[in-house]
């Protein structure tokens, strides 16, 4: 239900933050080609990076991990969800699409839980695995695009 | 937060809709009154200027008491610039009026005086629709004193009449003077207001002539022009014009009581008659509408009693103003008045912020930390002297809001106020208004969203206004906190200075603010920090960008050194997060960047202030190893206490006690061994070139504290990706502890310090003693150097080598020469020499003259000193495993040895010849040698003496004169040590070590294989017999006593004969002194000794002209060569008939004849002699082995033929006679002996033994 | 038998538990010993001795007899799977001589959330198995040898343990650790 028609356009720029606001996965995700690709991604990891400040008031402020959207700059939405270990997933949106990007949290934080139970991965480094990242793309698609 | 229904209310409009945003603005501001202070003239320095702005801005706040006695506290605000049109929006909020002007300049002369005053003049009339009053501080040339204070001070009551008649001219408010009037009057005495407007007016006329009468009397030559109708403080720049305070309390009271009378006027307007008050705006909305209608009515006085709010508010009327706002708020809202309702809110949140937290000041930084509560307001309670009203504020004032409802009630009037397009100006201050409380609340996130808000509000602006905007905001994140919004909104401010729209970029702007995103971003410009972090720090590609963004400005700034620099760091922290094509692309752009401007470890100062520290391309090389080098083994350093040099002395440094254990696993700092001041030390290095391309490092240094250290530079060419190893030179200047930091290196055009302490798995440094300067010395030999030396101990000092082969019993001289190459005198030298020999034989081999080298010493620097080093090839020259005794014994040789001695003395050349080749010349002679032999043997099997048949085979067969087995040369080695030392190095008890090594081969020359004894003609002397085998290839010529010598071929043998004195008694009397326990052995002792002694074997090899000369030390003698070797203690003095028998001689006589025969011993020893037996015995000796004794038939003896003499006292003799005749004729023999018994003898040395007379005598009986 | 199986039902330990801790054991070897063969080899003997030690338990708890075949054999370790591993292998890829067969786990508890990262390719994460099986057929003189054909970490579909018969051992004295 959450894939509404109107909902298939727009791009979304996905990250998960450590510690200490180091990345550690990257996605990138969207409906139309655009081709000036790479200034956009800067522009979309400064977004991220300086919603992080709201993204760290509003953890405390609810008991969900899912903060919704936090921050807006010009067209683009942040969303953002902290784990438990105040890993924080970051949006960064430019169509409000609240559904699809909560159900894309929550599977995104299952793999995430599964993928640091992997013995060899080190917590708060970034994540390789391309198991994860199939994942990722999957509910990306399953989620953010009808 | 916006408005859903935006801009309905606004036309889209095409008139200048409000002009310049003013993003400092306080909701405290609402109630201050604006004064603008203004610099005019050419003559006043800014920073004049300054001083004189902060001065004045310093009171923010005056108190002044009203007329009904109620103190009111009047803020006031300064400014330095004011847009005219802001003064346009004064009706909406009063506050946005400029009430007062100063202007500040200053003059030289008098012109410069009418043209300061002209200009304020002017500025007077472009704000003349809201001025009140101005003041004109003018600054005199120093000389001129000024006593117009005081003038100025008395007339400072009527002062603002005079301005207020200018304004009454011009002022919209014209039917506002009378009040105007009386409001000013009332100041001079605290009448009540109701004073008469005519007396007022009187006094005023007064007032004004008097005070022109003043300025018209001026102090100075100076004169203010005439149209110059403003109030002049005159000070000089100097001074310190303590007045000014007054003055300025005195001008803001006037404002004051100019403001209070106008609001009286309003507020006794008839609110149903007052006019509509307009936004600038909104002048043509109501063209044309119907004023009487109610809702404009309403709307009329909603907004009236706004304004009346305003006014209280700027009149400290705090209460007054909160009730107004609130009523105008309900009208307002009943007319759907959105804009002014904002209005209201807005005033409603400034009245009740002013009362809820008075203290609230500009710029005052704030850092939220974990112990600061959301919501906690932070100035509440700053102590200060403004009356406690305001210090703790009432809550229960009417109508005040709530700390939280400020930010709600904010909120709304943002929300109306975004309704209209025009008012966009407005609401973007409110959002800065209520972001500031909130920020003061402490309601971060409120903040945020207050500012988030100003982002979106869409005002056409100037970029230069849009970057403020920017700048604000990140001002206010930063105050609560959010460094990474306030660093995105910085790197936009940055982005704006220089975007396309720009017309004019500033380029040193965008890299100053780019700075400012800096720490949002946890960028530090300090790469140590960057790189000691433990883990990623920060968003690595968010980094570069910026950092790439930093450097083009830098570029475009025309700093190229920034460039460079910030290129540097980039290439230095961000490495790893570079793609390999990045990494070299950067590190190309680096290069070409450098070559403008060549980078320097040094702190580049910006003109702000701001420090950029060095930036250190320590990864480029990446250096995988740095290890110091010890000294060459000769030249390490060695404490001249220690005893053994060989493990080196320094396993006593401090920081190994103790933590041996710990050593193992983890490295030391301190090395444990030593360098020397003035030699060239070496560290070696392990680079690895990680770019794509050939790297050239030039001018790489080693980088240390501590000692003075002279570092040479060197300069390598790196392949990629091939780890090179590279060694660095120093010398270190002066003695003490050196400390490693790192090094030095100069690539891509950029110098870089690479400290260890900031490296990866390196140790902070690494320290080593420097002991003081020792010489240095080279050594040389005259001998050839051995081709190889054997593994012998440490010869890991060995600096050179010798090697020669000597002839056993040859002896060389070696000269050594030791050159001093240092610039150190060699004052103590020491030559030792090591080697497996036993000590004395090394002696033998090696030997020099110590007391020589040490006459040598000093050696000075470029001097050389010699040592000559004998060599001897010392051997065993006697066969070894031949025992003597074999050979014969007292008899056999006494038997026969006249003969033999005859022969060998003879013919010595012939006799070696037939000796060691027998068989193949079998001449007669050698037969009758043979032949003789037996008879030898014969004669000797007579005396029955087990080992004849052995001896015989001895003899006989060729072996034993061949020559001996063992020829092969041996090998001996020896180093020669040299420890020397000087300067002060020798003070600080240290010195080197470096030896020679020698190599000696020793050729076996000749060896004795065989020797016996024989007894000599005279008792004093005896008989050496030697086989000599001459093991050369060479003849050799061999001279065996003084006049006697012999040939002998290479690789033969011959006997000789040596005539050897007897080893006197004197050297044995000891032995028969006190019975010596293995006096059996001293006795071989002594007498080989004695033998080796006299006997000198010299031999010459004159092929090759060598010679040298061969001991028999350690020669062997069997008991039975001893009694020959050694002097008889007895003396022997046998005589038949009379006549002394001398040996060798056979005496004749006829059958029947009586032979009287005498014996008389004598003892040649210190000491008695007991018990002795002397024995007569005569036999016949049938020459084939067998004698007969038993001569009954044939003589017959008169006399004992044995007597005992019990003692034989020292140097006393005794005789013994007895006579004998014989029967038949033939040949006897008589044998004479002395026999010490056993059991009863004095000494053990002689127990048990036989002294014969030898040889015995022989007499021929015929008939 | 129904005390035993009762027993097996209560002793039930959460499999995550079970699959950290193996895998923190691991990580730590390779930690210690950064060589993935030697870690290898190492897990093989941790299987081993823990082999020795299980199937005493194992044929206490199950009661069941002797084996009279291989196939026999197959089927307890089979059970013994389900049993300790809670998982039931496949028993498959019988060699023609019948001493040699396999072990197909469609999926292995123990490699649950395990992702071999690129330079750990070649370390046989679940070599413990191989270990146990070793152990514990030691124990019962069965001298085989075991080691891992498929690999899921390694990609393949599902992970194939090969279990080879040796020799029978004669004489009851376990060759302990080696």
């Amino acid at each position: 239900m959450s894939k509404k028609g109107q909902k298939v356009t727009g791009s979304y720029y996905f990250v998960i933050v450590g510690h200490n606001d180091n990345p550690i996965f990257e996605l990138e995700f969207s409906n139309n080609k655009d081709p000036k690709k790479e200034d956009h991604r800067h522009l979309n990891q400064f977004i991220a990076h300086a919603a992080l400040d709201l993204i760290d008031e509003h953890k405390w402020k609810t008991h969900s991990m899912n903060l919704k959207s936090v921050d807006k700059f010009n067209q683009w939405f942040v969303s953002a969800f902290v784990t438990a270990s105040l890993i924080r997933f970051v949006m960064v949106h430019d169509n409000r699409n609240d559904d699809g990007i909560k159900n894309f949290f929550n599977e995104v934080y299952e793999s995430y839980i599964k993928h640091s139970m992997n013995p060899f991965y080190q917590e708060n480094t970034p994540i390789k695995s391309l198991a994860f990242d199939k994942k990722a793309q999957l509910y990306a698609k399953k989620y953010l695009c009808a | 937060m916006r408005s859903s229904v935006s801009y309905i209310l606004s036309s889209s409009t095409t008139e200048p809709n409000m002009s310049h945003p003013d993003y400092e603005q306080y909701s405290h501001d609402h109630a201050a009154l604006l004064i603008l202070i203004r610099h005019i003239g050419s003559q006043l320095k800014p920073k004049t200027y300054n001083k004189f702005y902060d001065r004045i801005s310093k009171l923010s706040t005056v108190k002044i008491t009203d007329s009904s006695g109620q103190v009111r506290n009047i803020y006031v605000r300064y400014v330095k610039e004011y847009p005219v049109e802001n003064n346009d929006w004064g009706d909406f909020q009063t506050h946005r009026r400029l009430l007062g002007l100063i202007s500040i300049g200053k003059y030289d002369s008098q012109l410069e005086l009418n043209e300061i005053c002209r200009v304020h003049e002017s500025l007077k009339v472009k704000y003349t629709s809201t001025l009140y009053d101005s003041r004109c501080i003018l600054l005199k040339p120093n000389e001129v004193q000024s006593p117009g204070e005081t003038s100025a001070d008395e007339s400072n009551k009527s002062s603002p009449d005079s301005d207020v008649i200018k304004d009454d001219d011009s002022s919209p408010y014209d039917s506002s003077s009378g009040d105007n009037l009386k409001s000013s009057s009332s100041t001079d005495d605290r009448s009540s207001v109701e004073k008469s407007a005519e007396d007022a007016r009187k006094e005023k006329v007064e007032k004004l002539l008097e005070k022109l009468r003043e300025e018209k009397t001026p102090d100075s030559k100076f004169t203010t022009p005439s149209n110059f109708k403003s109030r002049a403080l005159f000070y000089a720049e100097t001074e310190a014009c303590d007045d000014l305070e007054q003055q300025l309390t005195e001008y803001v009271n006037s404002l004051f009581w100019v403001l209070e009378s106008k609001r009286l006027e309003k507020s006794r307007e008839k609110l149903e008659r007052v006019s509509l008050l307009l936004a600038p705006f909104e002048k043509k909305d109501f063209v044309g509408l119907d004023m009487e209608s109610r809702n404009n009515k309403k709307r009329c006085t909603g907004r009236v009693t706004k304004h009346l709010g305003d006014l209280c508010l700027q009149a400290g009327l705090l209460p007054e103003s909160l009730t107004y706002y609130s009523n105008a708020a309900e009208i307002l809202k009943s007319v759907n008045d959105w804009l002014w309702l904002g209005a209201a809110y807005e005033g409603l949140c400034a009245a009740s912020a002013l009362i809820l937290y008075p203290n609230i000041q500009r710029t005052l930084p704030l850092h939220r930390n974990a112990s600061l509560q959301e919501g906690s307001p932070k100035r509440t309670s700053i102590s200060t002297t403004t009356n406690p009203d305001l210090t703790n504020p009432k809550k229960d004032v009417l109508n005040i809001l709530t700390p939280e409802d400020i930010p709600k009630r904010y909120r709304e009037a943002i929300i109306h106020y975004s309704k209209y397009q025009n008012a966009g100006i407005i609401e973007t201050e409110a959002s800065f208004k209520a972001a500031r409380i909130s920020v003061d609340q402490n309601y971060s996130l409120q903040a945020a969203s207050f500012l988030q808000n100003v982002v979106f509000i869409n005002i056409t602006l100037s970029e230069q206004e849009k970057t403020q905007r920017f700048e604000m905001l990140s001002d206010l994140y930063t105050q609560i906190g959010f460094a990474r919004k306030a660093a995105f909104c910085h790197r936009l401010a940055a982005s704006r200075y220089v975007s396309a729209q720009n017309p004019t970029p500033n380029w040193s702007q965008c890299y100053n603010l780019m700075l400012q995103s800096f720490p949002g971003h946890k960028l530090s410009l300090d790469p140590t920090e960057m790189c000691t972090s433990p883990h990623q720090m920060g968003w690595p590609s968010l980094q570069i960008h910026l950092l790439t963004e930093l450097v083009v400005a830098a570029k475009r700034m025309g700093h190229s050194a920034l460039a460079t620099r910030h290129q540097t760091f980039m290439l230095q922290t961000m490495w790893d997060h570079l793609t390999p094509t990045d990494q070299k692309e950067l590190a190309i752009q680096l290069q070409s960047l450098s070559a403008q401007c060549e980078g320097a470890p040094v702190p580049l100062v910006l003109d702000n202030g701001v420090v950029i520290p060095p930036a250190n391309l320590s990864n480029i090389p990446v250096c995988s190893g740095f290890t110091l080098k010890n000294l060459q083994p000769h030249l390490q350093p060695r404490k001249i206490q220690m005893a053994k040099q060989d493990i080196g002395p320094f396993l006593f440094t401090p920081i190994n006690f103790g933590s041996l254990e710990r050593k193992s696993n983890k490295p030391q700092s301190k090395m444990d061994f030593l360098w020397v001041e003035n030699d060239l030390c070496e560290v070696t290095l392990k680079l690895v070139n990680p770019l794509p391309f050939e790297l050239k490092v030039s001018n790489m240094r080693l980088l240390t504290a501590g000692v003075v250290f002279e570092s040479i530079p060197e300069t390598v060419i790196l392949p990629s990706e091939t780890p090179t190893s590279l060694t660095l030179n120093g010398t270190p200047k002066e003695s003490g502890e050196l400390e490693l930091l790192g090094y030095s290196t100069h690539t891509l055009g950029v110098k870089s310090n690479c400290r260890l302490r900031f490296m990866k798995n390196f140790l902070p440094h690494y320290s080593i003693e420097v002991i003081p300067s020792l010489p240095v010395m080279e050594v040389k030999t005259s001998l050839p150097q051995s081709a190889t030396f054997s593994t012998f101990q440490n010869f890991e000092n060995v600096v050179t080598s010798a090697s020669i082969s000597l002839y056993n019993g040859e002896s060389t001289e070696c000269i050594i020469t030791l050159t001093n190459t240092s610039q150190v005198a060699i004052e103590m030298l020491e030559v030792s020499i090591q080697s497996i020999l036993e000590p004395n034989l090394q002696e033998q081999i090696f030997s020099w003259d110590a007391e020589e080298i040490q006459k040598q010493l000093p050696i000075v620097p470029n001097s050389s000193a010699t040592i000559n080093v004998r060599l001897y090839s010392a051997a065993n020259f006697l066969a070894s495993g031949f025992s003597g005794p074999e050979l014969s014994s007292g008899v056999f040789g006494s038997s026969h040895a006249g003969s033999i001695s005859l022969s060998m003395s003879a013919g010595p050349s012939s006799l070696p010849s037939r000796l060691n080749s027998p068989i193949s010349h079998q001449s007669t002679m050698g037969g009758s040698f043979h032949s003789r032999r037996n008879d030898l043997n014969s004669s000797f099997r007579s005396s029955n003496s087990g080992q004849s048949s052995m001896t015989t085979q001895g003899c006989r067969s060729p072996g034993v004169l061949a020559l001996p087995q063992h020829a092969a040369s041996s090998v001996v080695e020896g180093q020669l040590q040299f420890r020397y030392s000087g300067g002060t190095g020798l003070l600080a008890g240290y010195c080197r070590s470096c030896s020679v090594f020698i190599t000696l081969e020793m050729m076996p020359s000749l060896q004795v294989t065989n020797w016996d004894v024989l007894p000599a003609e005279t008792s004093s002397q005896f008989y050496l017999v030697l086989d000599i085998a001459n093991l050369t290839s060479q003849e050799m010529e061999l001279h065996y006593t003084s006049s006697k010598h012999m040939l002998i071929e290479g690789h033969e043998s011959c006997r000789i004969p040596v005539p050897v004195d007897r080893c006197p008694l004197s050297k044995l009397t000891k032995l028969y002194m006190e019975n010596g326990i293995d006096e059996r052995l001293d006795l071989d002792k002594i007498c080989s000794d004695h033998i080796a002694n006299l006997v000198d074997l010299r031999w010459q090899l004159s092929a090759i002209d060598t010679n040298g000369k061969a001991t028999l030390k350690g020669i062997t003698l069997t008991p039975n060569m001893l009694d020959i070797v050694r002097m008889s203690p007895l003396n022997w003095d046998v005589s038949i008939n009379g006549d002394a028998v001398k040996p060798q001689e056979a005496l004749s006589c006829e059958a029947g004849d009586c032979l009287e025969v005498s014996v008389k011993i004598g003892n040649s020893l210190e000491k008695a002699l007991r018990h002795l037996s002397m024995s007569v015995q005569f036999y016949q000796d049938h020459q084939n082995g067998v004698c007969n004794y038993r001569l009954e038939n044939r003589l017959a003896t008169t006399g004992l033929s044995r007597v005992l003499v019990p003692t034989l006292e020292p140097q006393t003799s005794a005789e013994h006679n007895c006579n004998v005749l014989f029967f038949t004729p033939g040949q006897y023999k008589m044998d004479i002996q002395v026999a010490a018994p056993e059991c009863v003898s004095a000494t053990a040395s002689i127990s048990g033994h036989v002294w014969r007379f030898i040889p015995p005598v022989e007499i021929n009986v015929s008939l | 038998m129904s005390r035993s199986s009762s027993r097996i039902d209560t002793k039930k330990v959460n499999s995550e538990l079970v699959t950290l801790t193996y895998g923190a054991l691991v990580a730590q070897m390779i930690k210690d010993l950064d060589n993935a063969d030697d870690v290898s080899k190492q897990l093989e003997r941790l299987g081993y001795n823990m082999g020795i030690r299980i199937v005493e338990d194992f044929l206490s708890k199950t009661g069941s007899g002797r084996c009279l075949d291989l196939k026999d054999t197959a089927d307890k370790v089979q059970m013994a799977f389900k049993m300790y591993l809670g998982v039931q292998p496949n028993v498959a890829n019988w060699s023609a001589a019948g001493d040699e067969f396999s072990f197909i786990l469609d999926s292995n508890p123990l490699t649950e959330l395990v992702e071999l990262p690129d330079d750990l390719k070649n370390l046989k994460y679940c070599n413990i198995i191989c270990g146990v099986l070793r152990g514990a057929l030691e124990m019962v003189h069965l001298d085989v040898q075991s080691w891992i054909v498929q690999d899921q970490l390694k990609g393949d579909s599902n992970t194939e343990i090969r279990l080879k018969f040796i020799r029978r051992l004669e004489d009851s004295i376990p060759a302990g650790e080696d």
